[in-house]
């Protein structure tokens, strides 16, 4: 897996606010986290939205 | 670096420092030594690694340590810390092992499968542990024993 940044952020403005060239944003992790260890993907930041209520 | 990730695992609550890129069974098998949780396929096929987080059975070759962070996690080795838990006790009586690298994960499968359906019929066992490989072609004799550790409910 390449490196990146990692952030779970509380609120939806805040997960709106990390958006960016290089971010992805995160679900639940089942395609995406297989994904970047295979070095399919990457990110400069991942976003992980599961804390947003 | 950086990231430190707060959890529970087998009721215990640990506090590790992980890089972001760490699996969730990275920090079980390494940072905690609970070897018990083994990496079969490492890409989220065979269940080999499968734990319960907050009482969902998940792979956890597919989970970021981050991601885990404020749960609770239980591995094969929190199911019996009061001695055999009765589905590891119907595995061992029904011979549901062969090698018995499968094992932990088919164990902490048929335990959510149990709790979600506590009279499943077999082809309900059988499609229930999809996620789960079995590479000696254990299959009948574990089918067994889930419908055995059912039955003594």
């Amino acid at each position: 897996m390449y490196e990146f940044d990692y952030q779970r952020p509380a609120d939806v403005g805040a997960a709106v606010g990390a958006a960016g060239a290089e971010t992805r944003y995160l679900a639940g992790g089942q395609s995406l986290d297989q994904s970047m260890k295979l070095r399919l993907a990457s990110a400069s930041t991942l976003v992980d939205l599961s804390a947003i209520r | 670096m950086g990231h430190t990730v707060k959890l529970t695992v087998n009721g215990k609550e640990v506090t590790v420092a992980v890089d972001p890129r760490t699996l969730l069974v990275q920090l079980i098998r390494e940072d905690l030594h609970l070897t018990g949780t083994h990496v079969g396929c490492d890409t989220a096929q065979c269940g080999a690694c499968t734990v319960h987080l907050d009482g969902r059975a998940v792979k956890s070759c597919s989970l970021l340590a981050v991601q885990a962070a404020g749960a609770s996690v239980t591995t094969i080795e929190g199911l019996s810390e009061g001695g055999l838990h009765p589905m590891q006790a119907a595995f061992a009586d029904c011979h549901a092992l062969q090698c018995g690298y499968c094992t932990p994960g088919m164990i902490m499968s048929a335990v959510q499968l149990l709790q979600d359906n506590p009279t499943p019929t077999e082809a309900q066992i059988r499609e229930g542990l999809e996620g789960n490989l079995c590479r000696c072609t254990g299959y009948h004799n574990i089918v067994r024993a889930i419908q055995q550790a059912a039955a003594k409910g």
